[in-house]
């Protein structure tokens, strides 16, 4: 498996910023621990055999970028988040440091902030898939993202924090290109669904596709008749 | 690659020209780069590089200024016997140099436009590059701190930081 491994531009700017204010020992533990938190989420996706595409480090933190069938089950999905920051937070206890400690914790709440594409995000989508249709999870998770995101850019503005207000900008226009893919996404989702055998242990009676869940079977209940999903997608994208 | 070829850039300059020589001497090696102050405009204009760095309650050991009982020029700094053998840093900013100068134990903190020598110095408690606020705990000396005021190479008059 090849992994590519990125630095984003703006990573390399902070960078520049850090060192000529003097932040040296602030900005190595910082990469050191977003370092350690991607580390966490490459291993155990190693280990749950999926395929990392790259790890591209941002300023203030990082994203594994899978190349995976969306249908993966939402219990592997949600492993691979949470070790990030648990790697983290094992790393950090482990060299018990104050320092450490203090820019573990500003990373994390950076983190686990539901912004697009962070592991915030990714928690609450699979937290919302449990309940409710992978569209409709997906959307109400974006616009999530959206209000959190203009939030923060308007807070960062107001305390004059360029790079945050720059890296927040980064994040919604990432947040930008996944609203534009929704649609895309979702036909993606369903054209898994026709492809392959997906095994789900659980079965669901459903109206219509969109609201068909992640790690559940569906039957369509069409004129008081069940039509299974595969026959409903076999005829969706035969006919397309 | 960049860093090569700035380096054999440098020492053909050096080889090919005095008065580059010369230039270097005195803006590169003699000057120090002054974190304190580019950190303190920028801090002003863009906030801080590191977001939320201001939820970061640092303890303070303690909190208190230099006093002393008599004071005494010593070669271009000052010598002042002091009522506290534990030594406060008298501004804000940036540990530069740990280590020995004339023998002795010494630390460099490069405030806004200043740099301030301590030394005899029997402990340091601070590390390199921390970054210090005005009034905490430096190191601990026997009864003398030698205090030595400078910028860009230059002995500064210490009545105007003391």
């Amino acid at each position: 498996m090849k992994i590519s491994f990125k630095i984003h531009p703006l990573t390399y700017l902070s960078l520049l910023i850090a060192f000529i204010t003097g932040y040296f020992k602030e900005t190595i533990i910082f990469m050191t621990i977003i370092i350690i938190h991607e580390i966490g989420h490459v291993l155990t996706a190693i280990l749950l055999k999926w395929h990392i595409e790259k790890i591209v480090i941002l300023p203030f933190g990082g994203l594994t970028i899978f190349n995976e069938l969306l249908n993966k089950p939402l219990i592997e999905e949600l492993i691979i988040a949470i070790m990030g920051p648990l790697f983290q937070i094992i790393f950090v206890a482990f060299i018990k440091n104050d320092l450490f400690f203090s820019y573990s914790n500003i990373i994390l709440f950076i983190n686990l902030i539901p912004i697009y594409p962070l592991d915030g995000y990714k928690i609450l989508n699979i937290a919302f898939n449990k309940f409710i249709s992978f569209k409709k999870s997906h959307i109400i998770s974006i616009y999530i993202s959206y209000f959190l995101g203009f939030f923060l850019l308007f807070s960062s503005f107001l305390k004059k924090e360029l790079l945050y207000f720059i890296f927040i900008l980064l994040l919604i226009s990432k947040l930008k290109n996944e609203l534009k893919n929704h649609e895309l996404l979702f036909i993606k989702f369903l054209y898994e669904r026709y492809l392959y055998d997906f095994k789900f242990k659980k079965v669901k009676i459903v109206s219509k596709l969109e609201k068909f869940k992640k790690d559940y079977y569906h039957y369509l209940n069409i004129n008081n008749k069940l039509v299974t999903e595969k026959e409903i997608l076999k005829g969706k994208f035969l006919k397309s | 690659m960049i860093t090569i070829i700035i380096f054999l850039v440098t020492i053909i300059s050096f080889k090919s020209s005095e008065d580059f020589k010369n230039w270097f001497q005195v803006h590169v090696l003699n000057n120090s780069f002054s974190f304190t102050n580019i950190a303190s405009k920028y801090e002003s204009l863009f906030g801080n590089p590191i977001p939320f760095k201001s939820f970061i309650k640092e303890k303070p050991v303690f909190s208190e200024k230099i006093n002393y009982s008599s004071l005494t020029q010593y070669n271009n700094g000052i010598l002042l016997n002091v009522d506290n053998n534990l030594i406060p840093s008298i501004g804000e900013g940036l540990i530069i140099f740990i280590g020995k100068k004339d023998n002795q134990n010494c630390i460099i903190v490069d405030q806004k436009d200043v740099e301030v020598t301590y030394c005899m110095l029997k402990h340091i408690g601070v590390k390199l590059y921390d970054h210090i606020e005005a009034g905490s705990y430096i190191g601990e000396v026997d009864q003398k701190l030698l205090l030595y005021f400078t910028k860009n190479g230059e002995y500064l008059n210490y009545e105007d930081f003391i």
